[in-house]
């Protein structure tokens, strides 16, 4: 992954450890806010999944175990708090949303900048492209394709095999370049779409 | 390859495959066919500014405020202390300083009542303190900060 920070430590103790903390999760608040808004689709509820993540982090750093990757710990924490916080029925939200699609197909820029794009945008974005996704399918995806993640670490942190995450990623890919191709309909017809 | 049979994997590939790294079958076909590569450019062009849309996101505001705030509550933290710490040492050194001059106001546990100076909360055995050193927690005045006196 990029940017992964080193192993951690794991001394031990049953109370919070501030420093540990800061030297572990800290430079993981984005990180986790991103994991958060591809689990839930919606900044609020990213807000307070991360915010509950790192308070448990916090609680809970002294579980961390040397031997594994800070990304797979905190990874696993962020999804049971947003997996409760999706149960719920008050946070759960419309799923797919056509137009939403439409718009945000037609703010991304293909030129490999995302000059333009305001927050708003983002947002819409976010919520289209990963709509018509699965979980698991939305997750492998923005592991492995979007934050360079190998398939098996992508797996490692999802707890599922490698052979089930690339077949989660196989059609994940597919689906959104299927709706990246029908912005260029004369590419789609090459290629026999 | 024919482009169709291109098209298919290009669907699956990876990216790195479809910026023509390494040397499959598909990056054959994507160096020989314009068309193809194209394609092939417009997925990459568009998932990395996905990827670079993702990366420009970060919580709100007053996330790492609501953070500090909600650790501070966790049992058993010193969080809040000692993120005020180094902002309040000027602070810390004038109380501990008052608190030697005028010990007089509480010989017992040194609590100091006066509006002005820190207050002494606590004598703070669950601080990990530098050897030989002991601390106490000092009221600031302020219900957002609070003093570690190291001495
Ligand atoms: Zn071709």
């Amino acid at each position: 992954m990029r940017d992964e920070p080193e192993r951690a430590v794991d001394e031990g103790g049953g109370s919070p450890d501030p420093a540990l903390f800061d030297k572990l999760v800290r430079p993981f608040y984005q990180r986790i806010y991103r994991w958060a808004l591809v689990m839930t689709r919606d900044p609020d509820d990213a807000d307070d999944v991360t915010q509950e993540t790192v308070i448990r982090a916090y609680r809970h750093i002294a579980t961390f175990r040397k031997e594994g990757r800070v990304s797979t710990w905190l990874y696993r924490i962020t999804r049971n708090v947003a997996m409760e916080m999706m149960g719920n029925p008050r946070k759960q939200r419309e799923r797919s949303d056509e137009r939403a699609i439409e718009n945000a197909a037609g703010s991304l820029r293909t030129d490999g900048s995302e000059g333009g794009l305001d927050h708003q945008q983002l947002l819409r974005i976010v919520h289209a492209f990963f709509g018509e996704l699965s979980d698991r399918q939305r997750e492998v995806f923005d592991l492995v394709d979007l934050q360079g993640c190998e398939p098996i670490e992508a797996a490692e942190m999802l707890e599922i095999d490698a052979a089930t995450a690339r077949t989660h990623l196989f059609r994940a890919r597919r689906l959104i370049r299927k709706r990246i191709m029908e912005h260029h309909p004369e590419l789609a017809e090459v290629l026999g779409r | 390859m024919k482009c169709e049979e291109a098209g298919e994997l290009i669907f699956e590939a990876d990216l790195e495959e479809l910026g023509m790294g390494g040397d499959s079958p598909l990056t054959g076909h994507l160096r020989e066919c314009g068309e193809c590569r194209q394609a092939a450019e417009v997925i990459l062009g568009t998932e990395s500014a996905f990827a670079a849309a993702f990366d420009s996101l970060a919580p709100g505001r007053s996330f790492e405020e609501s953070v500090v705030t909600a650790i501070s509550a966790v049992p058993g933290s010193s969080r809040r202390r000692l993120r005020a710490l180094p902002v309040l040492l000027p602070l810390a050194a004038a109380a501990a300083l008052f608190l030697l001059i005028f010990p007089l106001w509480n010989r017992e546990v040194g609590v100091v009542r006066d509006p002005f100076v820190p207050a002494l909360l606590a004598e703070a055995p669950a601080l990990r303190t530098p050897s030989e050193r002991s601390a106490m927690i000092l009221d600031s005045g302020d219900p957002d900060y609070q003093i570690i006196w190291l001495f």
